[in-house]
């Protein structure tokens, strides 16, 4: 009985230590998403992700989000909260992470603490 | 032992046999009658005016400083170009026989030529580029899913070839070259057409019966039209553009 008792005992206090470590490792992070075209209202929102996390990951956080190919890999995303990349209209998302897209990547990027992930729905004119 | 003249004589029949079957099996491939499609595809004024690209000045040099965007081409008489015109409700004994060479999409003067291409199911289309420069062929359906991603470099890779295997709408983009597009449309029947410079079209050898022509253009939208053996030229106007 006793040893049933100390197994309990191990096993509460390694979910206890596991949750700890795993919020030690969470970090602040804003996503923006203005969605131009599609006529809904700018939303941003501030989450916890994991260290580290990338900006499909803080947006999937965030709002709804589907996967695909949009530039390069089928790894990117093509919509947020229901409204997807559209190449026959030549529409498209575009990330910034603190407020530049060069190097931004959805996939490859990692964030760090308060970094600003950035979505923009817009139109390709050309 | 059969006389000479008993031989040519079998062998003329013969011959004739194979005429005869050879005449009845074009007679039963081609419909009884046919008739053929012929119209024009016009704009009513004010005309909309394409728009103008101001080009990036990485590429400059080669482009040209302004381009006018190949969306809509539209003569001052207000015929339209590069329509597609489909004919609805083809039995489906009439499906579209493969290529027998590939259809060609070529990339030089920095777009895609031609803009729109016509091709049957399960085709292969040459990819070519044709310029000095580089070009990031993607394709995506209508659902938006990409089909391929492919740089050309010019000395490196001159031609790719990739095959259509469902029928749709397909739109063709280079990644460097924000403004160049194409369409491939990939049908399942020879019955279509795409309007030229003066927006007239004709589709030949049409089963006898009535059809309904789909009329679709990539920024004016679609239009439909009846047609028949007793009226086969149509005129559509696409209305005037609300802003």
């Amino acid at each position: 009985m006793k040893k049933i008792f100390l197994i309990f005992v191990f096993m509460i206090f390694q979910v206890a230590f596991a949750n700890l470590s795993s919020a030690e490792n969470m970090i602040p992070v804003t996503v923006k998403v203005d969605f131009g075209p599609a006529a809904k209202p700018a939303v941003e929102k501030q989450i916890m992700i994991e260290d580290k996390g990338t900006p499909k990951e803080a947006t999937a956080a965030a709002f709804p989000v589907k996967e695909g190919a949009t530039c390069c890999d089928p790894k990117e995303v093509s919509t947020i909260d229901g409204v997807a990349a559209d190449p026959m209209k030549n529409l498209w998302w575009r990330l910034k992470i603190n407020g530049t897209s060069k190097n931004a990547s959805p996939h490859r990027s990692r964030l760090k603490a308060n970094d600003v992930v950035e979505w923009i729905y817009f139109k390709e004119e050309q | 032992m059969p006389s000479l003249r008993g031989v040519k004589r079998r062998s003329n029949l013969v011959g004739d046999c194979f005429a005869l079957l050879a005449m009845t099996t074009v007679f039963f491939s081609t419909p009884l009658f046919a008739f053929d499609v012929e119209g024009t595809i016009k704009v009513e004024a004010p005309y909309p005016v394409p728009a103008q690209i101001e080009v990036p000045k990485d590429h400059v040099a080669h482009c040209g400083a302004k381009r006018i965007s190949t969306k809509l081409k539209i003569s001052p008489e207000g015929a339209l170009a590069n329509a597609v015109i489909e004919v609805k409700g083809i039995p489906e004994s009439a499906k579209m026989s493969p290529a027998s060479q590939n259809p060609v999409l070529d990339q030089k003067d920095c777009e895609f030529s031609p803009h729109i291409l016509v091709i049957p199911e399960g085709a292969t289309v040459n990819i070519l580029n044709s310029e000095p420069v580089i070009h990031n062929v993607r394709a995506f359906d209508e659902k938006a899913a990409m089909l391929f991603n492919l740089a050309m470099q010019p000395e490196k890779i001159q031609m790719i070839k990739k095959r259509f295997d469902e029928n749709g709408k397909y739109i063709v983009r280079c990644g460097i070259h924000k403004w160049m597009h194409a369409f491939v449309i990939v049908q399942e029947h020879p019955y279509y057409a795409v309007s030229d410079s003066s927006g007239r079209f004709k589709i030949t050898g049409l089963p006898e019966g009535e059809y309904t022509l789909n009329i679709w253009h990539e920024e004016l939208g679609d239009l439909t039209a009846k047609v028949s053996a007793s009226n086969p030229n149509v005129s559509v106007v696409y209305p005037t553009q609300k802003k």
